[in-house]
């Protein structure tokens, strides 16, 4: 039997840890240095500057101070105290020194240290860090099960907090956008699973959310080892400054169609912004009174909005209109703020482009030679009256003209090109007096209900075997003690059966086709569920039917499924003339 | 013949044993009350007496030829040690003295160091006493 050589061995064993590169400390609970190996006095000496190595935490105090608590609040009889504590000496501007510290406890009296130089690694990491902490974009990893990687940018943690190691993607989000969150959760397998290109799913995932009042646009990029799929890299800009100049161009554009609409006619579209004006008031009042006058004045002042090239302003109406369930909810304070001080905006700046329009009338210098002319060869009394008036009072038709233009445009934004927009009144037909100024304001509605929902895309038309060319026609005409006004497009027809069930689920009467005909202007009916930017809601026609029925006139409207449908009001000549 | 009575501490060495320390024997350097490390300009170690063997529990045979600065005492291999030592290299002669730990068995040890060499190209010597 081989004698072991007791003192070699030992000799081998103390070389083994005399050399080893990590710093090992036996300490007791006070700090007291027992047992320390070369690296652990080369380090502690070159860290700290002494040449007195008796305790530990004394020598760590201006440091780490923490480090006599921790092992004072460690229960236990032995196991870990702390791993990787991190430890900074600074020796200068952004020159770190930086230990990790790890001390686990085998007894009483008895504390093992490990210290490691981690200052190359430290470097490495907080240059991560500082590109972190400077780069405007929030930066963000995301393992391939959802869960977060601890490292972000600061733009992130100051837009949705810290994220905490470990945490769910989707968890992070959903304080800030429960909506934006869901959808993350619920894509995020079909993203994983990898049955789609992962660019081709990512590109379903949710972009855009509100952060503390903030636009912010999410980008994603899958990160992939081997060919799979092992991180995605979120990267979250603030839209703040995009937006804003997309809302600048799109001002700017929305004043250039105002100007040009209303140097087409001064006058009547300084009674539609005067009108508008009223409206907004009656609407962001504090004490507006009756929600659902409320919500048809708002439908209606984006329909004029929209007439007028406001579309921005209209927009936003339509916002607002979106966020009231139904139109009895009253306006949130906010938005009534918010509507009003961009419409004072706006109205700030058309309204000296308007100004006063003097009541009278003008001739240019030929049309003036032409009336002398005709004096100068006795023309009779009516000729003269006949051709002064056609020159005071504008003809309906020209009125109607700008309203067919207004449906052309809606058409083509609603992409119906095929629509074509005629025009039939009678040259010499003119408005009696202004009444109708109300009504206008409210025709509106009956013309974006038809370009929206009557007619059909061309697809549609030649699929139910029509003419792909859908046609609208705008009719005025006198009929002995009558004026019509009509509106007749040869679209789909109003769905009827879609207006009986809405009548029925607000336990409305809806057998007759009277009864049918009420429910299609109540108020908050309508044969669609969504809001467009035309129209919606269901709250237009009514409007335009009390208007009309405040005028003393009638309004119809006949409807043949897939035929098309006609508006018409008839107006009692006596009470326009004002007589 | 060297005079070697004399207390114990690098300090206290005399000029005269400094001035022959290159041409004592081995057997004189062992009976010195002090460790006793000569090295080359690398570190490589040509010289380790008894008490320097004995407090590190390091056989002079282990330590002969080695490094001292990576091998035998990694504790010195930091600026305040070997980089004086480095510093020092420049120099014609060297006699550098400062204190120190040394962790002999692992135990952390108070010393006394004196760096010395007589002329370029000598020995260099490390004495140390226990502080």
């Amino acid at each position: 039997m081989a004698l072991i050589d007791i003192e070699a061995e030992y000799a081998a064993l103390l070389q083994f840890i005399h050399l080893s590169p990590f710093a090992l400390a036996r300490i007791d609970e006070d700090g007291h240095i027992d047992l320390l190996n070369a690296r652990g006095a080369s380090l502690l000496m070159q860290s700290i500057d002494t040449i007195e190595l008796d305790n530990l935490f004394d020598l760590l105090d201006p440091v780490a101070p923490e480090l006599r608590a921790m092992v004072r609040d460690f229960d236990a009889e032995r196991g870990l105290i702390c791993e990787g504590h991190r430890i900074v000496f600074e020796r200068d501007v952004g020159d770190l020194q930086v230990l990790a510290l790890t001390m686990r406890k085998l007894g009483p009296g008895h504390i093992i240290v490990a210290l490691s130089d981690i200052s190359k690694v430290d470097a490495a990491h907080r240059a991560r860090q500082l590109l972190l902490d400077h780069i405007s974009e929030g930066l963000l990893t995301v393992r391939r099960d959802g869960r977060l990687m601890a490292e972000c940018s600061v733009a992130l943690v100051q837009w949705l907090g810290s994220p905490k190691e470990q945490m769910f993607f989707w968890d992070y989000i959903a304080p800030t956008d429960a909506g934006f969150a869901a959808s993350l959760r619920s894509l995020w397998w079909m993203f994983t699973e990898g049955a789609l290109p992962y660019e081709v799913a990512l590109h379903e995932f949710p972009q855009r959310l509100h952060a503390r009042g903030i636009p912010l646009g999410f980008s994603y990029r899958p990160v992939l080892q081997r060919g799979k799929l092992s991180h995605l890299l979120v990267v979250v800009r603030d839209l703040s400054a995009e937006l804003e100049k997309e809302r600048l161009d799109a001002e700017k554009k929305d004043l250039l169609d105002a100007v040009s609409m209303l140097t087409r006619d001064r006058a009547r579209y300084r009674k539609f912004l005067l009108e508008a004006n009223a409206m907004v008031a009656a609407i962001t009042e504090r004490a507006a009174g009756d929600p659902l006058r409320v919500a048809r004045s708002l439908h209606t002042l984006r329909g004029n909005a929209l007439f007028m090239g406001l579309s921005l302003f209209a927009q936003r109406c339509r916002e607002i209109e979106e966020r009231c369930a139904t139109p009895e909810q009253a306006l949130a304070e906010e938005d009534r703020q918010s509507l009003k001080a961009q419409w004072d905006a706006l109205y700030g700046r058309l309204e000296p482009l308007v100004g006063e329009v003097a009541p009278g009338i003008s001739l240019d210098a030929q049309e003036y030679q032409s009336l002398l002319q005709r004096l100068r060869e006795g023309a009779s009394n009516e000729e003269i009256i006949e051709r002064l008036e056609a020159r005071a009072i504008p003809s309906l038709k020209g009125h109607l003209l700008r309203f067919a233009a207004h449906a052309r445009q809606l058409a083509l934004a609603l992409d119906k090109p095929n629509l074509r927009v005629r025009v039939d009144a009678a040259e010499s037909l003119r408005e009696p007096g202004d009444r109708l100024d109300v009504f206008w304001t409210y025709f509106v509605h009956a013309l974006r209900n038809a370009v929206d929902h009557g007619v059909e895309s061309e697809a549609e038309r030649v699929a139910a075997g029509k003419r792909a060319e859908a046609e609208l026609t705008l009719r005025a005409y006198r009929n002995d003690d009558f004026l019509s006004i009509e509106l007749e497009d040869d679209g789909r027809g109003v769905d009827w059966s879609a207006i009986r069930d809405k009548a029925r689920a607000r336990g409305m009467a809806a057998e007759s086709d009277a009864d049918l005909m009420e429910a299609l202007f109540r108020d908050g009916i309508s044969s669609r569920d969504e809001i467009s930017l035309t129209s919606g809601k269901g709250l237009g026609l009514g409007a335009l039917r009390d208007a009309v029925v405040a005028l003393g006139a009638e309004l119809t409207v006949e409807s043949v499924a897939r035929r098309g449908t006609l508006l018409r009001v008839r107006f009692p000549w006596t009470t326009l003339s004002g007589a | 013949m060297v005079e070697l009575q004399w207390g114990g501490h690098v300090s206290g060495m005399n000029s005269d044993l400094l001035e022959s320390i290159d041409r004592l024997s081995i057997e004189q350097i062992d009976a010195l009350p002090l460790g006793v490390v000569g090295f080359d300009r690398s570190g490589r170690i040509e010289v380790y007496n008894t008490w320097e063997a004995t407090m590190a529990g390091i056989p002079r045979t282990s330590a002969l030829g080695k490094n001292l600065f990576a091998e035998i005492a990694p504790c010195t291999d930091n600026e305040r040690f070997a980089g004086r030592f480095r510093e020092a290299l420049a120099q014609e002669t060297m006699d550098i003295e400062f204190d120190y730990v040394f962790t002999y068995k692992m135990r952390p040890t108070p010393v006394h160091i004196r760096l010395y060499r007589r002329a370029p190209g000598a020995m260099n010597w490390l004495f140390v006493s226990r502080r």
